[in-house]
């Protein structure tokens, strides 16, 4: 569970978010939960572990020197670098469902095993909040049930492609 | 071209400028309550997002009135979009007896966030101020100004060179837009095929706006005092007590009866006027504190957009110009969509929910994304805003432009 | 809404909720006992018990006309308060499991069933890890809600009427039985129901689709009705489904008949634009409501995608609206109190009257610390649920000469199937209210030998089949390799975008041994029995399973040129096998039989006025009324049966 404070995250969280979900860093702050994510990583991974992560991607950017996350080159570094990785990898995919979602899901079995299981890794909506801007929503051209109703007839209409939304 | 119709009256083409300029006087109030308005932290402010909401929808109902009344006498609507920060166009608001002093507004309208100033800003355009002909042949408030159209409309239709209605309303009634359309809010729209109609449109603007009137400034705050008094009532006669919950439960169930005016002000002191408060004190003839209950109000629950965005402050490219003009490209084409709406095609309104909904859900992400200076436009001075002191840009966020949209 | 309605408001909030009020500090406890107690000492109209769609209805008719009522409800009454109803939305959201009950808190006091806790019943050992007991063969695998306003809180809204056959089964197709009322005694109530509820439907198109089937248009609608609100308009898939089935004039054959397979608009109690044909009795346009504590919202249905559990604006119908719309200065004819639990119906001496409901009142749903306190009426009306209602008759030894109470329990097996569109068709799914068409194979001469369904064409795609779109997320997500960035929002929208689900909504004859009884070994905290339940689904439903399911595929893979991807898990508690083929269903909350009307004592708990045999001034109102469950959701046909009771009511009442 979260504590009432929270940090500020990391540029490298953020531009990391950004490549791993494939939404700009503006569309990311705009869910107002950039912060929130990066303590609830910090809370249930432990800051040594997802510093770990950040370095990583840190000098992937580093390395590939271009600061737009979304350029297509990272593409298989992260891939090797970050989703091959048994430490991190797990964790990136938690961060990237976290922001599709807006769910914590419990880290996998293999990974608990090897590194240790946190108390506060049990499923769970991280918020309210979260649950309403879960990306996955934005992604198929939908909304949550329940939040950013899409108004009267609105569904009449045919689905926005992809990047409409 | 060679035309044999006989020529339009001048007195019509006035009167189908000035409703044209209605248009874009009620057009221009909205962006600012919407910016104010999604600018306040879900959740909370409950009271006061309700008073701002509610004029906005107001706002919107009257531009429909306005596009009807307009086709109804052979006028063809334009949207245009305003650009802020800027005067109301065509009113000049007159100076309050009060000007210069703390809770007054002066100066052009901005797009800015909840805070005192911003209500500040909807008091001026909603205050009421005595009725009168204006002396200067410019208009000094809102009520003053649809007072002068509805006098046009019926000089039109008395006197020597008298109109016969069929000459004034020579719109089609297929662009009227159906009262099933607007919903939601307090009122009704109309369709507008003759002088009564009209007359009941434009009653129903002035009555539900800043409440003018001279005399109907007091009957105005009557309405508001009697409307608190059901509350008062309820408490009182209800021996056990009733929590302000249920007292507000009451309230706001109730369709919103007090002016605009009286609304903001409410929020602005943070207190609701109650059975026996007077607007204006006898003896200093200053406006009264209101002293009812107190109302709540979190100036900090608030994302602090800077004040008047501009998509051109950031490059070309960067993640906030994208997110600035996909909200551009949406408020513009929610603008297309009802200038399609007004001139012919009334039927498309169903499409307008959508457009209002899509304009909120961006508006409020921008109003959560910090401003970034690294994607400043270093073409644009502006960007930066001197203006401001540097310790409050620190948690400075976007916020939503509300520009016309024009594709590079 | 307007000062009727916030007059109303204010008399209903000086007893609705008078336990939320308790929480403020302004309010001691004895304070409250004095006001109940005052209640309690009168003898009143009527008494209802259970402020659910029914109660609501008939409570708000007798109040109108000026007769003193009280209404028990056993929950809280949480949403009397705008913030305390937004809290349901933001419990919804916090909820790992969106299940019909994810909003509204348990309440240990007045327990409601929950579809998390249901299992197969496996050797004869009762499940008993749910508020009901589960004797098997199948659980009961459904759900409904105590709270003010009853299940109508999460039910979808789908308000269409029973088929003029669907009364008559016994007579049409030697099974089931008839019910002791015709069809035509049953129309001028749906037509008050409707607009009590605010229905949205073309009935042009109901009455022609009807024609079609089984030559009832008129009988069903007559020539002149209107519905209060014009039809939804239908969404992206319909339309869809509607180009490839209705333009193709696609067809089933049954027994040598051809059936149209097509996209019908289901009527729905959701606002939608207000139908300018319609007048009201009182010659009045129709207004729709929406929410009552807000003015700026619910007018219209904001296609917030979530009927079940909860409309966040109130646009779809729950029966508080009906509490709150009593008339200009009714209000001190209605008390309302919740937290009180009926737990017995007491008889005089000769058995013939009733003369007292004793219920517990307890003031925290944590802590089974009551009070028990009997109230007095010239009339009582219990309508307190089907499951409820029978289980309350047990427990008091009442109205059950017949031995019917608690026999007879229907629900819809619910039978979901799923596939995709062709690759490259965008379905539109996640968008607007839950359902707004069906494909219905509601009538016909196929019924003396299988079931009739209706397949709701569901606008959420597969996520009640395989939890879309979450589990789309995790599977691209947590998949080998991971899909990420622009890849992973290309691959979700294009597999979510191409979902369509069918969920097949079959009808279940009435059985005597599918029942609800009590049992000494299962009391609830605070000493009222929990439900006892036996039930299974019989072949006359599970034959109808398989045409669904035949047809389902037939309309994926050649009217779509698209792929069926059902595949039903053996190991859920709604597992079932047909013919050696294995299906699984789950249930539908349309919970009716358990004291059905009748036309002779000995097999039936009320007659057609809904009056216990029993006793004179006892009458039973609710799904459990329903002789027979036909195909229609039965919200709709339990308010019809509300508003021609209260009628009785107040004729027996007197002016």
């Amino acid at each position: 569970m979260l504590t009432e404070l929270t940090w500020s995250a990391p540029k490298d969280f953020l531009t990391l978010s950004s490549a791993l979900t494939g939404f700009t860093t503006a569309d990311l702050q705009g869910t107002g939960l950039v912060d929130i994510y990066y303590n609830q990583t910090l809370d249930v991974i432990g800051s040594r572990i997802t510093g770990i992560l950040l370095l990583k991607w840190s000098a992937i950017r580093t390395e590939a020197g271009t600061f737009d996350p979304l350029d297509a080159k990272f593409k298989p570094r992260i891939q090797k670098d970050i989703f091959d990785d048994p430490l991190v990898g797990p964790v990136a995919r938690n961060v990237l469902l976290m922001w599709y979602t807006g769910n914590w899901y419990q880290m996998p079995g293999e990974w608990r095993q090897n590194y240790g299981a946190s108390a506060g890794d049990q499923p769970h909506v991280v918020s309210a909040k979260a649950y309403q801007e879960g990306l996955m929503w934005r992604a198929i051209a939908a909304h949550p049930p329940a939040a950013k109703s899409p108004g009267f007839g609105s569904w009449a209409e045919p689905p926005k492609s992809p990047y409409e939304v | 071209m060679a035309r044999t119709a006989k020529m339009i009256d001048p007195r019509l083409i006035t009167l189908r400028k000035h409703l044209q300029w209605a248009l874009e006087v009620e057009h221009f109030t909205i962006p600012p309550y919407l910016c104010t308005l999604y600018s306040i932290a879900e959740g909370t402010n409950s009271v006061s997002t309700a008073v701002i909401q509610s004029v906005a929808m107001e706002e919107m109902l009257h531009m429909a009135l306005v596009a009807n009344l307009l086709n109804a006498v052979g006028g063809k609507p334009r949207i245009i979009e305003p650009v802020y920060p800027a005067p109301l166009p065509h009113i000049t608001l007159e100076k309050p007896s009060g000007a210069g002093k703390p809770g007054h507004a002066e100066g052009p309208i901005p797009l800015q966030k909840f805070s005192p100033a911003a209500i500040a800003v909807f008091m001026a355009i909603e205050r009421p101020i005595a009725r009168s002909k204006s002396s200067d042949g410019e208009f000094h408030s809102i009520g003053q100004f649809y007072d002068a159209v509805r006098k046009e409309l019926r000089d039109l239709l008395k006197g020597k060179a008298k109109l016969t209605p069929a000459e004034v309303f020579t719109g089609n009634s297929a662009h009227q837009i159906d009262p099933d359309y607007y919903y939601g809010g307090a009122g009704r729209l109309l369709r507008i095929e003759n002088i009564k109609d009209a007359e009941l449109a434009i009653e129903e603007i002035v009555d539900q706006g800043e409440g003018l009137h001279g005399k109907v400034f007091e009957k105005r705050f009557n309405q508001a005092v009697e409307f608190r008094a059901d509350v008062h009532d309820q408490a009182e006669d209800d021996d056990r007590g009733v929590p302000h919950d249920t007292a507000h439960f009451a309230r706001s169930t109730t369709r919103p009866v007090p002016a605009h005016y009286f609304r903001f002000r409410e929020i602005s002191v943070g207190r609701y006027y109650q059975a026996g408060d007077k607007a204006v004190c006898d003896a200093s003839g200053e406006e009264c504190m209101p002293t009812g209950p107190q109302l709540p109000v979190q100036w900090d629950a608030v994302y602090n957009m800077r004040p008047n965005p501009k998509a051109c402050f950031y490059k070309p490219g960067t993640p906030i110009r994208r997110k600035l003009d996909d909200f551009n490209q949406c408020y513009t084409r929610f603008c297309q969509l009802l200038q399609s709406c007004f001139v012919g095609k009334p039927q498309l309104m169903a499409q307008t929910p959508a457009g209002m909904f899509e304009i909120r859900h961006r508006a409020i992400e921008l109003m959560r994304i910090p401003d970034d200076p690294d994607q400043y436009d270093p073409k644009y001075p502006d960007s930066k805003d001197a203006t401001i002191d540097n310790k409050l840009a620190a948690n400075r966020t976007v916020g939503p432009s509300f520009e016309k949209y024009v594709a590079e | 809404m307007g000062r009727a309605a916030q007059i109303a408001l204010r008399s209903l909030t000086r007893l609705v909720g008078l336990h939320e009020l308790l929480e403020s500090d302004t309010m001691e406890f004895p304070a409250r006992i004095t006001d109940i107690q005052s209640i309690a000492d009168k003898v009143h109209d009527v008494v209802v018990i259970g402020a659910g769609v029914a109660g609501a209805i008939i409570a708000k008719t007798l109040a109108n006309a000026g007769k003193s009522i009280v209404l028990l409800e056993a929950g809280r009454a949480t949403s009397i308060l705008p913030e305390r109803y937004a809290s349901y939305v933001e419990n919804f959201h916090l909820a790992m499991a969106k299940v019909p009950n994810s909003p509204y808190p348990q309440n240990l006091n007045a327990p409601s069933p929950s579809v998390l806790n249901q299992a197969r019943v496996r050797d004869g050992y009762p499940v008993t890890t749910d508020y009901h007991v589960y004797r098997g063969p199948m659980p009961f695998l459904t759900d409904y809600l105590k709270t003010l306003g009853g299940t109508t809180m999460h039910f979808l809204g789908t308000c269409m009427r029973a088929m003029p056959n669907d009364l008559q089964m016994k007579d049409k197709y030697n099974c089931g039985v008839n019910w002791p009322i015709k069809f035509e005694a049953l129309r001028p109530f749906y037509e008050e129901a409707e607009c009590e509820i605010g229905v949205s439907a073309d009935v042009d198109e109901q009455r022609n689709e009807v024609e079609e089937i089984a030559k009832a248009g008129k009988e069903m609608f007559g020539d002149k009705y209107q519905y209060p609100m014009m039809k939804l308009p239908p969404s992206h898939l319909d339309k869809y489904l509607a180009a490839n089935l209705n333009a193709k004039k696609f067809a089933i054959d049954l027994f040598g008949r051809k059936y149209p397979v097509k996209v019908v608009g289901t009527p729905a109690g959701r606002n939608s634009m207000p139908n300018p044909k319609y007048k009201d009795k009182s010659g009045q346009p129709y207004r729709p409501m929406g929410m009552p504590y807000d003015a700026n919202s619910g007018e219209r249905c904001e296609g917030n995608s979530s009927c079940v559990p909860i409309c966040p604006v109130m646009a779809k119908y729950n029966a508080l609206r009906t509490l709150y719309s009593l008339d200009d200065g009714r209000g001190e004819n209605l008390k309302i109190i919740s937290q009180a639990v009926a737990s017995k119906i007491t008889l005089a001496a000769n058995r013939k009257t009733v003369n007292g409901i004793v219920c517990k009142i307890y003031q925290d749903e944590n802590n089974s610390t009551c009070k028990e306190y009997t109230f007095r009426g010239k009339y009582y009306v219990v309508t307190a649920h089907a499951i409820e209602t029978a289980k309350l008759l047990l427990a008091s030894d009442a109205a059950n000469r017949s031995d019917m109470v608690g026999r007879n329990l229907m629900d819809h097996p619910y039978l979901l199937t799923w596939g995709l569109a062709p690759a490259g068709q965008r379905t539109g799914v996640f968008r607007g209210p839950q359902i707004t068409s069906e494909v219905p194979l509601r009538d016909g001469h196929f019924r003396s030998h299988f079931a009739a369904f209706r397949a709701d064409i569901r606008s959420g795609g597969w996520d009640f089949a395989t939890g879309a779109p979450y589990l789309n997320a995790l599977t691209l997500i947590r998949g080998q390799p991971p899909k990420f960035g622009a890849d992973l929002r290309e691959s979700l929208y294009n597999e979510v975008q191409r979902q369509v689900s069918f969920g097949f909504q079959i009808e279940q004859l009435p059985d005597p041994t599918n029942r609800v009884t009590i049992d000494q070994q299962y009391m609830d905290a605070i000493g009222n029995y929990r439900p006892v339940i036996n039930y299974n689904i019989d072949d006359y439903s599970r034959q109808a399973m398989k045409v669904a399911r035949k047809l389902f595929k037939d309309i994926m893979v050649k009217q779509l040129g698209g792929e069926d991807n059902t595949e039903y898990n053996n190991a859920g508690p709604g597992y079932l096998e047909v013919d050696g083929e294995t299906f699984s269903v789950y249930g539908s909350g349309h919970i009716v039989g358990t004291h059905r009307m009748g036309d002779s004592d000995i097999n039936s708990v009320t007659d057609k006025d809904l009056r216990t045999w029993d006793h004179d001034n006892l009458y039973l109102v609710g799904g459990g009324s329903m002789p027979t469950l036909g195909t229609a959701n039965p919200t709709l046909t339990i308010a019809a049966l509300a508003c021609r009771a209260s009628h009785t009511l107040l004729k027996r009442l007197g002016k």
